[in-house]
């Protein structure tokens, strides 16, 4: 009898998405694939610009019209594929079965609208509540987000909030209607160290009350470490490696995640030879620009274990067990 | 909102102006009592100084000036609020969907552009002279030209809200863009708009007075401060007081409504007034 995994919440096939640029196309996700199991944490980390964000604005169809679109792949959804749907079943599930906390709490709340409305209104457009309903609703999920009085903060606005506190408030918004899936896009970026703990520690408390599904983007590996499943590496638009946080970190198989490994600061850390001695570990070089289209593996530049073969062909993503997958021609096994 | 109400009217400027503006509200609403017959000619007394039974002094034909001037309170006051009440919704509406839908936008902005390439006072006498003269006539012919201005305003504060994250935010949660601009941007044009609702009638108290100057204004069967100047022109060297005194009327409601919404921009937006 094999063990058979349950279908996936949230499948991803060869997605990429292009921004329009007056000096041609630009492929800021190049065929990324992903599976998002029910009630998992999928941890999405790469650096700035690595096409993090924009798969998830992909997700949600937010790419703005003029400048990009989502040009091949697909999102597989409940028996529908969200890169065709049309603009009107988006809006039927943005904010109800997929919904997202931004990375810009003081930015991302309406500063004219108390909080309490603020919850309670996508529970108005999607579950057709009353408004009474909806408010009582939103004080209960006040209270659920740990927020203490929460009558009372309902019928404040953003400013009266801490910044903590305001994420916690986005926290409720995007899970009121109780989603199956929460893309959480740097949720902790904005926040001091305390309260990212605390905000992390509530959104699995809360996953797991709701049953939803956890897509966390982060560049932080010590978030990783602490509240992610799986992870996925990606660089440069590509995702480059897959696996359980676990493996994954006992054993990278990317030289990339190989040095972002290495890089996490630690305590009496640093370079042990060289003229560097002293520094702390680094990658060397720079991201490649994504407008510059290259040949080969795009890592290659700055890869110590870069040979011919990687400038000239880009390595595709391999599976090297049932829940791994690496693509580089030189993994490391050791 | 309720700080607004308090800081609002320890603004020295806005509680002056409202002083000021309730005075010549309540002198408008009460003018059958406390003033005569506006039009009772009276022959005997024509062009009197002021004195102790007439206030302001007697036209050419012996009508009372002070109940001239009271009558002539309404109109500058029903022309202000009027105008400011039109011109600022139809610009709010107008403004929203331009800031929202580029396509529109780049048709009623043209429009708008031509409105204001034309001196306000031009078009509204072209408007008059199209239809009869008439109050209601006055108002739409003062209100159409101070549109533009209202729309550009609305439609700045628009795009700038626009590019906000917690737009970004309400349309990932799935609000509609009707929702969307009604609930989350219209709130933010408000206390600009209130601001600019101020100047477009103080600016409409003397359009409307200018107007009536010209003879193209209210009908002379109504007093207004704007004819009554007119009328007085005539006979400034031997009675100045007959335009003196809906001059100075004329001065004080459009200072003090001016007054009124500097100390809003000012108790609105905190950051400018600390600065100036």
């Amino acid at each position: 009898m094999s063990l058979q995994l349950p279908a996936p919440v949230l499948r991803i096939d060869g997605l990429s998405t292009e921004f329009f640029t007056p000096g041609g196309n630009v492929c800021a996700v190049n065929k990324l694939s992903m599976r998002l199991q029910q009630k998992e944490t999928l941890c999405l980390v790469g650096e700035s610009g690595c096409g993090k964000s924009v798969t998830a604005l992909s997700l949600m169809r937010l790419i703005p019209e003029k400048q990009g679109a989502i040009t091949s792949g697909s999102i597989h959804f409940e028996d529908k594929d969200l890169a065709v749907e049309s603009e009107s079943t988006m809006r039927r599930i943005r904010g109800n079965k997929i919904s997202m906390i931004f990375q810009e709490p003081m930015t991302s709340l309406n500063p004219v609208i108390t909080v309490g409305d603020q919850i309670s209104e996508s529970l108005r457009i999607h579950k057709k509540l009353s408004s009474r309903q909806a408010t009582k609703i939103a004080t209960d999920m006040l209270a659920l987000v740990r927020i203490a009085d929460p009558a009372r903060r309902a019928l404040e606005y953003p400013h009266q909030l801490s910044g903590g506190m305001r994420q916690r408030v986005m926290i409720a918004i995007a899970l009121a209607c109780e989603p199956s899936v929460l893309i959480a896009d740097e949720p902790t970026t904005a926040l001091d160290v305390t309260i990212q703990a605390q905000i992390l520690e509530l959104i699995l408390e809360l996953k797991e009350s709701v049953k939803t599904s956890v897509l966390l983007i982060t560049h932080d590996l010590g978030v990783v470490a602490e509240v992610g499943q799986r992870i996925a590496v990606m660089y440069a638009g590509r995702k480059v490696e897959e696996g359980p946080v676990n493996d994954v970190f006992d054993q990278p198989f990317h030289p990339y995640t190989q040095g972002l490994l290495e890089s996490i600061p630690r305590r009496g850390s640093s370079s042990k030879v060289g003229p560097s001695r002293g520094q702390l570990p680094e990658i060397p070089g720079f991201v490649p620009s994504i407008r510059e289209a290259s040949v080969g593996c795009a890592f290659a530049t700055r890869c110590k274990k870069a040979s011919p073969q990687c400038g000239v062909s880009a390595p595709e993503l391999v599976a090297q067990s049932d829940d791994r997958a690496v693509a580089c021609w030189h993994p490391n096994f050791d | 909102m309720k700080d607004f109400r308090l800081s609002a009217f320890s603004q020295p400027t806005i509680l002056a102006g409202s002083v000021i503006i309730l005075i010549f509200v309540l002198t408008a609403c009460l003018a059958p009592l406390i003033a005569g017959d506006p039009l009772n000619f009276d022959p005997l007394n024509r062009l009197k100084k002021p004195s102790e039974s007439f206030f302001f002094g007697t036209d050419q034909l012996g009508r009372d000036l002070y109940s001239r001037v009271v009558y002539g309170t309404r109109v500058s006051l029903i022309v202000g609020l009027s105008v400011a009440l039109i011109a600022t919704s139809i610009g709010l509406i107008l403004g929203i969907i331009c800031g929202y839908l580029e396509r529109v936008d780049a048709i009623v902005m043209r429009v708008m552009d031509g409105m204001m390439a034309i001196p306000s006072i031009l078009l509204a006498i072209a408007l008059i002279t199209l239809m009869k003269a008439s109050l209601l006539i006055v108002i739409v012919a003062i209100a159409i030209p101070e549109i533009p201005r209202v729309v550009r305003l609305v439609r700045s504060v628009v795009l700038g809200v626009k590019a906000l994250p917690y737009i970004e935010a309400a349309i990932a949660s799935g609000t509609k863009t009707k929702r969307l601009m009604i609930r989350h941007i219209l709130p933010s044009t408000i206390p600009p708009l209130i601001v600019q609702a101020t100047y477009v009638c103080a600016s409409a108290i003397l359009t409307e007075a200018g107007l009536s100057f010209l003879g193209a204004g209210t009908p002379p069967e109504i007093p207004s401060w704007g004819n009554l100047i007119s009328g007085g022109r005539a006979f400034f060297q031997i009675s100045p007081w007959l335009i003196f005194f809906p001059g100075l009327m004329l001065a004080i409601t459009v200072l003090a409504i001016n007054l009124i919404g500097d100390g809003m921009r000012d108790s609105l937006d905190p950051r400018i007034a600390k600065r100036i």
